[in-house]
């Protein structure tokens, strides 16, 4: 093997994501800045100060103290997705290059090469360092030429590059103590989400600065670019990951290629209950994917759910927070009912990315051939890809159930009071829009089954952004209308969308039973 | 009229401009093991994948005891063994084992145990922990097991060792004593030969023949080498001369004997030893033009 050979096998792993991360990052930031001069920029933001220092929109947004630049306005609006996007991106792809490469054997071939594993550690640490820098160039870049200030938008551009530092830091450092690769990739996960929720924390806490200092969310933060900027901040993000990694380097040598510290014991007691049908078997190939999922949105549903009181409580007590909520069309927000709502709205783009995720494990199989022995063994294709489909259906009503328990009774330990149902009906509400996905995928999966999860992925991504930002920019009604978000109303503070949800379903239906139909006629090649 | 066990007809796949399977015939009766050979990016696999309905044919028609290959009647027939084994890496071997026995509707415990002994396979590891020929074995059990009528191998023995090869060979006399009917592809001539009553030759798509082991002998001819005075037998009818050296003489002989010993009876022959063509010979002279 050549000396460079780890470089280009990482290359070649990253590159679609690195575009794909690029091009969302470039979208949101350059459309966030439209919507700002649109919304009527600084002079429209007077007043604001109220809901940006509220504890609950300081949970959700981060800590700001004023809007009064573009910038600013972007980090405070789309901070949240920019970020987690960002981090979760860069710590699955570690795990990716790292984990990944080794349990597919791609490692033995390097390491046996003249370049030696330090050096092939190194290589692949360098690509995944400069995939970091790509995303957090074009964050400034298109801060910078859309008229933002270079200082600031440099200053967080570096940040940008720091935090996928620390979260690809995070990755490697569970690739070296968790194998196989999903487990590493759910302890990378984890550990990126108890550091967002310590910065939210944080955030909402009057005296948690301490633990906003903890967390590589709570530096970019307080770098404070486009607010009261502290670059010293930098110095955690960039240098932090590189003395984590070096410090990580020596592990990597020692252990043998393919094993990690703690890798899950090899050997298992046989678990025949779900391996009778495809229908059975479906629950068990999701049931990792739909334990982290219950996880997840229960400590969310907890969290947000504690931090309804702050938002309502305070919005009842300032009548000025109540103008500027409804001036943004957000007065729903300012009652817990409306607040539990935005919880919903929001579940109901994260379940859209678990039914793409579980239901394209079948496109997967296919690529990975994994399917030939099921299929030559008697089982019907229509059968598998409808048992997915289902299990995955079934998790969603599940997901909903446990977010609704988990919001209901953080509303509750928040000291505000909100009935089971209403929790139920925004949680249920929310999955109104699972048939057309769970559909659309199907049908996905069967046309394309390699590409069928990013591309629906980058769709949905579009699809949620149009209906955030869409209304504010006044794009034409026809392009916001094809939203999918655009028709998940706030229940329970609104009625929920009959006519939306039946013609989800009808029309859910209609690309399952194409799916259906494709998949049992087409080749399955691997 | 009987059903074959597995026949396909005028069976075609193209992939765009690629004949990757090309008008094949082949037919295969209950208790039969037909070798399925060719070099490498022939068509084997694809065939194979075929006769299982994961591709569907461009045209003709393949079945499997007179089910169409792929229909669900015709998949409770068949049991299955890739080349490349790809499994649920989470899965211990037994789990995937039961998986597939339960899919196909029929497993024999006691022969799966038997099975498991037989090969020497630790079924409570995971599946990512198995080596390649681990998980071939995972692969052989899981088909052996479930009896079926039908089994198609596709390099079954590709990283097992010579201890399983046997115990491999074993399992398909076992199975052709049952009644089941093998298709066997495989680069391992040795065992084709070993095993198989009947071979078909597939290249570029298109077979190239089927017939029996010793057909294919006949036809390929017999080797003598022979040793004393006589003739240029180079001119005598279906005689080639492969080789000369001071002691021998060897040749080849494509059709029947007698234009040959009567050549030789003329002379004075002192030694004299046949040699039939081995697979090998006869695979190497279907598909090396180099070789003589």
């Amino acid at each position: 093997m050549g000396p460079r050979t780890a470089v280009g096998v990482t290359w070649r792993q990253l590159r679609l994501s690195t575009a794909v991360m690029t091009s969302l990052v470039v979208a949101m930031v350059a459309l966030g800045v439209a919507s700002y001069d649109l919304s009527g920029g600084a002079p429209a933001m007077v007043g604001t100060l109220a809901l940006v220092r509220n504890p609950a929109f300081r949970a959700l947004y981060g800590n700001f103290s004023t809007l009064d630049t573009a910038g600013a306005f972007v980090l405070w609006k789309l901070g949240l997705v920019v970020t987690l996007a960002v981090a979760l991106w860069g710590a699955l792809a570690a795990t990716r290059v790292t984990r990944g490469a080794e349990d597919v054997g791609t490692w033995d071939l390097l390491v046996t090469g003249t370049a030696g594993r330090g050096a092939i550690v190194g290589q692949s640490m360098a690509v995944l360092a400069v995939m970091g820098v790509a995303v957090g160039t074009a964050v400034f870049a298109t801060f910078a030429l859309s008229g933002q200030r270079l200082a600031d938008s440099a200053l967080y551009g570096a940040g940008v590059v720091g935090l996928v530092w620390c979260a690809q830091a995070v990755g490697v450092a569970a690739a070296q103590v968790l194998a196989p690769r999903r487990s590493a990739s759910q302890g990378a996960l984890a550990v990126v989400g108890v550091a967002y929720l310590a910065r939210m924390v944080a955030d909402a806490s009057t005296n948690g600065a301490w633990l906003r200092d903890a967390t590589p969310f709570g530096w970019l933060e307080n770098l404070g670019a486009f607010q009261r900027a502290e670059p010293i901040w930098l110095v955690a993000l960039l240098v932090g990951p590189a003395l984590a990694v070096t410090a990580l380097l020596p592990l990597a040598r020692r252990r043998d290629v393919g094993l990690a510290q703690w890798t899950r014991s090899d050997r298992a007691a046989a678990r025949s209950g779900l391996l009778r049908t495809p229908w059975r078997f479906a629950w068990r190939e999701l049931a990792s994917t739909i334990a982290v999922w219950l996880i997840v949105t229960a400590v969310v549903g907890l969290v947000i759910g504690y931090l309804t009181n702050a938002l309502v409580v305070f919005s009842r007590g300032d009548p000025s927070l109540g103008r500027l909520l409804a001036r943004w069309h957000l007065a729903l927000l300012a009652s817990v009912h409306g607040f539990v709502g935005e919880i919903g709205a929001t579940l109901a783009f994260g379940i859209s990315f678990f039914v793409v995720s579980a239901v394209a494990t079948v496109g997967g199989d296919v690529s990975a051939g994994r399917l030939d022995l099921p299929l030559g063994y008697g089982a019907g294709r229509r059968s598998w890809l409808a048992a997915t489909v289902v299990a995955t259906a079934g998790a969603t009503v599940l997901i909903a159930l446990v977010t609704a328990s988990a919001t209901w009774i953080g509303v509750g330990a928040g000291g505000s009071s909100l009935a089971f149902g209403a929790a139920l009906g925004a949680m249920l509400n929310a999955i109104s829009i699972a048939p057309l996905v769970l559909g659309a995928t199907a049908l996905a999966v069967s046309l394309a089954p390699r590409v069928a999860q990013v591309v629906l992925a980058a769709l949905l991504a579009v699809s949620y952004l149009t209906a955030v930002l869409g209304p504010a920019m006044h794009w034409p009604r026809l392009i916001v209308e094809a939203s999918l978000y655009h028709y998940v109303r706030l229940v329970p503070a609104e009625a929920p969308n009959w006519r939306a949800t039946v013609v989800f379903a009808v029309l859910g239906a209609a690309a399952f039973a194409g799916g259906l139909s494709r998949f049992r006629r087409a080749d399955l090649v691997a | 009229m009987t059903d074959h066990a597995l026949a396909a007809v005028s069976l075609s796949k193209h992939f765009g401009t690629t004949r990757a399977v090309d008008e094949v015939d082949l037919t295969l009766d209950a208790g039969e093991v037909v070798g399925f050979l060719g070099p490498n990016g022939a068509g084997k696999t694809t065939t194979l994948r075929l006769l299982l309905g994961l591709l569907r044919p461009t045209s003709g028609a393949a079945t499997v005891l007179g089910h169409r290959a792929g229909s669900r009647e015709a998949r409770r027939h068949v049991a299955y063994v890739p080349g490349d084994v790809a499994l649920w890496p989470q899965l211990t071997g037994l789990e995937v084992i039961t998986l597939l026995g339960s899919l196909h509707g029929r497993l024999d415990s006691a022969y799966r145990d038997r099975l498991v002994e037989a090969f020497d396979l630790d079924p409570d590891k995971r599946v990512r922990a198995y080596s390649k020929g681990n998980r071939q074995k995972v692969a052989l059990i899981s088909a052996f097991a479930t009896r079926a009528e039908v089994l198609l191998l596709d390099e079954p023995t590709a990283g097992l060792d010579p201890l399983m090869e046997r115990v491999f060979r074993a399992c398909v006399v076992e199975a052709q004593d049952r009644g089941q009917a093998v298709l066997l592809s495989s680069h391992v001539l040795a065992e084709v030969q070993h095993l198989c009553s009947r071979v078909a030759m597939i290249r570029q798509g298109r077979l190239v023949t089927v017939a029996a082991i010793s057909e294919l002998r006949r036809v390929a001819g017999v080797e003598l080498d022979i040793a004393g005075t006589f003739e240029d037998l180079s001119a005598v009818a279906g005689v080639s001369v492969v080789a000369v050296d001071s002691d021998e003489t060897r040749v080849r002989v494509n059709g029947p004997l007698e234009p040959l010993l009567g050549a030789l009876a003329r002379g004075q022959v002192t030694s004299l030893r046949t040699r039939e063509a081995s697979l090998e010979e006869i695979f190497l002279s279907f598909y090396d033009p180099a070789h003589e």
